[in-house]
């Protein structure tokens, strides 16, 4: 039994669908993000498990209770809102213990626990003062710790690092993992950064336009997108169209071994990842020629634009040893590991 | 923040003040258009019956024609020597630094926050005929002037009301005026003088129109100022209105030379209003 | 371009000085020790406050104002800070409409209201000279005030605080008194503390209402400053006045003058 799931879950505002027929299992304990641009309904759905926005329809449940009429406070739930939305008419250890004081606990457990978390956060020495005192990292880490420290079910956080400098980005990532980890926490986190999404969780969820596109470890969404949408937003890649013959994916230029795919003659889309060709002087029994359109150097790596003698653009990234000048006509490989068929 | 879904009972959160301004505000207005048709009685504050009768009254009536066009062009004079006075205020206020900022802007309130009668004492006192101007027009060897009791006084002292009351829109209006447009035409090479006239002067003028419509409505329904320093010489609408309401039991006149002054105040305002309009718009 | 802003200068200083001056006469007049209103005061002296302080009827009419302003100010509060949470967080529809009917008091001439509330007294209730109906004209134009406060004050809360009360176990009700309300406490008591002073200072609302045999001190004032004139007037005006001042620096104690923000 899935420790959160969602089942066909929608939400309308207005005319407008936000979310549709979203349906997701999570595990216990593990991190989750949603992925996916501005508008693709990933912050929704949060708010909706959180009950913070009433679902149309479907159904929320955790760990097998459906919890989708359950109002926000009974859900025990703890949350991180993007700009921390500490209180700030109360001090550190006041807003930490906030959600133990609405539970009901004895002071003296309270007072430990909060200490205890403060500890774990490394703010140990900052108690009586006020969010306002405190830098957006510190006031992060607090958010944190108020939504830790009573032992909730699920960890919910939005865009928490979005308002943070880049350094702090990378440091407070690492941190929130660790700490998540250490805790055993199930967690979504909803960031529209990839490489958030990739470096700090062990499942994906990448939805565009209300929908989800998949569901996976980061490593198969990199290698095994979806649909091109996903391949697209997660890394660069070159889309192709084309046709399956064989086991190889043939597209007018060449002919390359392929992953993926029926083995029937249909027309498909492939993805081709740029830095999976390569290019060379001398043509191979694989190769097809292109022509360099463009080049940009970037240091020790070049993205060049290619265009084969079909008409079809590809971007290449290459290791800066070999510079090849525009207008020149290279020989292209693509390693069959690097050409995915797209279901 | 989302609006949460209004519960019914989030209803009862608005009902005692809508219910404040239901009884209170919308029905005794109607109530006055009503009493302005009722028949006028010595005896009680209406009598039976209703009539156009008031209305017909003072519309043929030279003396109330002459008072209405009295208590606009008084309004109208304060208006203009507000915007005279005030707008170089608010131009000031508006772009100073911060810290002096406060302190004057602090000084500009304060009037407002110490009662129109202290205010009106106080022209009493320096304006009378052995107040301090024309004492220290003793002093220079010239002749005394006639400064309250009459329109001047009045009027300078409506003036002193309600200035702050075109300072502030004004100010807020220009402190809303990106100073970089000012930039961008001296870039372009217009002098400081242009600059002001062509760009920061059009830019500001919805602020004057807050603030000539305010003092305007505020001057020509004023009672208090024409009463003290009119010293009963100087009637205006209002004050022959409060007179008939407190003096006599005739209500239902004073009643509609309130609604005149009302629809009277109504048709100044649009007939200044929209030429400003096209103006601004040409100038803008 | 030197000479432009010497004008500028003195124009300014005219005018600010235009707005001080009557203020500076009235303290001056007060502190007059000659028996007539004599400007500028030959000698200064302490015996018109000793003489208003002395004055059953200045004293009492002080006292009423202050009752009318203390019992005011609570009211337009209980009825104002309601309207500005419905208004700000439940309100969807209508709401230009709504925000024109709460501000209505203040758009409309205050003599009008004063006449309106006149009649719709005397003709449904008959007593129209009373407290009561003074008290709740007061509360009419001074809830505003209220609700601007506390607008202002609801629109300034951080982003996402009630939103994170509620994820952390408090219902609507334990948000509103943990989070929402002390969070626009100072809109509230600053509200209060303008409807006080409105009230203190009106003049057109209770000369049309007031009780007969009571007055107010802004009456009272005018009534002398229309029939006898003398210096005691004077230091009832400075009187009434640094009550009101005083009240506005209680304000800027408190939160600043920032928070007499519409």
């Amino acid at each position: 039994m899935a420790y959160l799931e969602l089942k066909g879950l929608v939400k309308d505002f207005g005319g407008v669908r936000a979310i549709d027929d979203v349906s997701i299992s999570i595990e216990e304990g593990t991190f989750a993000s949603f992925l996916g641009p501005s508008g693709c309904g990933k912050t929704t759905t949060l708010r909706c498990v959180a009950g913070l926005e009433t679902a149309t329809s479907g159904t929320i449940s955790f760990r097998g209770r459906d919890v989708t009429s359950l109002p926000v406070e009974r859900r025990n739930i703890g949350m991180v809102f993007q700009n921390y939305a500490l209180f700030p008419h109360m001090t550190v250890a006041e807003n930490v213990a906030f959600g133990m004081r609405m539970r009901g606990r004895a002071t003296s457990e309270i007072d430990r626990r909060v200490d205890h978390i403060l500890q774990l956060v490394q703010l140990p020495d900052h108690r009586r003062r006020y969010p306002r005192e405190l830098s957006g990292g510190q006031q992060q880490r607090v958010a944190l710790a108020r939504a830790l420290v009573f032992e909730p079910d699920i960890l919910l956080l939005d865009e928490p690092l979005a308002n943070l400098d880049a350094k702090l980005r990378v440091e407070m990532r690492s941190f929130i993992r660790s700490l998540q980890k250490e805790v055993g926490i199930t967690t979504i986190y909803v960031t529209h950064d990839q490489a958030e999404a990739m470096t700090m969780s062990d499942v994906v969820v990448v939805m565009f336009d209300g929908k989800v596109h998949q569901v996976d470890k980061p490593t198969a969404i990199y290698a095994d997108p979806r649909s091109a949408l996903v391949a697209q937003f997660i890394g660069a890649a070159n889309v192709v169209p084309g046709r399956l013959v064989d086991g190889a994916f043939e597209a007018g230029f060449g002919r390359i071994v392929a992953r993926g795919g029926t083995q029937r003659n249909d027309p498909v889309q492939a993805v081709i990842r740029p830095e999976d060709i390569v290019l060379s002087a001398e043509p191979s029994s694989s190769s097809f020629p292109v022509r360099i359109v463009d080049a940009e150097f970037l240091g020790n790596l070049v993205h060049y634009t290619v265009e084969t003698d079909t008409g079809v653009t590809l971007a290449v990234q290459a290791l800066g040893e070999q510079r090849y000048d525009i207008g020149r006509t290279v020989h292209v490989g693509v390693e069959g590991r690097g050409v995915w068929i797209l279901p | 923040m989302t609006a949460q879904p209004s519960s019914r009972w989030s209803l009862f959160l608005a009902a005692p003040s809508l219910g404040v301004v239901l009884i209170f505000v919308v029905l005794p207005y109607a109530n006055i258009l009503l009493m302005s048709v009722r028949e006028p009685s010595t005896t009680a504050v209406y009598g039976d019956g209703f009539t156009l009768d008031n209305y017909l009254k003072i519309l043929l009536d030279p003396f109330y024609l002459w008072l209405l066009w009295r208590t606009f062009k008084i309004a109208l004079v304060t208006v203009m020597a507000c915007i005279v006075l005030g707008y170089p205020v608010a131009l000031h206020l508006a772009r100073t630094p911060s810290r002096t900022r406060s302190m004057l802007y602090a000084l500009v309130l304060s009037p407002l926050l110490t009662g129109v009668v202290v205010r009106c004492f106080g022209w009493l006192v320096l304006l009378a005929n052995n107040g301090a101007v024309n004492m220290l027009l003793a002093d220079l060897g010239l002749p005394r002037l006639r400064l309250v009791y009459n329109e001047f006084g009045v009027i300078v002292a409506c003036v002193h009301v309600f200035l702050p009351m075109m300072i502030l829109p004004v100010m807020n209006t220009i402190q809303s005026i990106d100073p970089r447009y000012e930039e961008a035409a001296r870039t372009l090479g217009a002098t400081p003088r242009q600059a002001f006239l062509r760009v920061l002067l059009p830019l500001s003028l919805p602020g004057v129109q807050s603030g000539a419509v305010l003092v305007f409505v505020l001057t020509a329904s004023a009672y208090v100022i024409p009463a003290l320093l009119g010293g009963g010489r100087v009637q205006t609408m209002p004050t022959i209105v409060v007179e008939q309401l407190l003096g006599t039991l005739l209500w239902p006149s004073g009643a509609a030379i309130a609604i005149l002054l009302s629809i009277g105040i109504i048709v100044v305002l649009l007939l200044l209003l929209l030429p400003l309009r096209f103006a601004a718009r040409g100038v803008a | 371009m030197r000479l432009s802003r010497f004008l500028a200068g003195t124009f300014l200083t005219f005018v600010y000085g235009f707005l001080l001056t009557p203020f500076v006469v009235v303290i001056l007049t007060s502190l007059n020790a000659a028996d007539y209103l004599s400007f500028p005061p030959q000698a200064l002296s302490w015996r018109w406050y000793g003489a208003f302080f002395g004055s059953a009827s200045f004293l009492t009419a002080l006292w009423t104002s202050i009752l009318v302003a203390a019992l005011t100010a609570p009211l337009a509060a209980l009825i104002g800070t309601p309207a500005a949470i419905y208004f700000v967080r439940h309100m969807r529809k209508y709401r230009e409409a709504f925000r024109f009917a709460v501000l209505s008091p203040l758009i409309l001439p205050e003599i009008l209201t004063a006449i309106a509330l006149l009649f719709l007294f005397n003709q449904t209730v008959g007593t129209y000279r009373s407290i009561g109906p003074l008290i709740v004209s007061h509360v009419v134009i001074t809830l505003p005030f209220v609700f601007l406060t506390v607008s202002s004050a609801l629109y300034n809360l951080p982003p996402n605080v009630e939103e994170a009360a509620r994820t952390l176990g408090a219902d609507a009700r334990r948000t509103f008194v943990h989070v929402t309300f002390p969070l626009i406490k100072s809109g509230v008591v600053t509200g209060m503390l303008l409807s006080f002073i409105v009230s203190f200072d009106n003049v057109n609302l209770s000369l049309l209402l007031k009780p007969q045999g009571q007055t107010t001190l802004p009456i009272l004032l005018m009534d002398n400053l229309r029939y006898n004139f003398d210096a005691t007037t004077a230091a009832a005006s400075v009187v009434s006045a640094l009550l009101t001042l005083s009240i506005v620096l209680l304000i800027d104690r408190l939160y600043g003058l920032s928070a007499v923000r519409f």
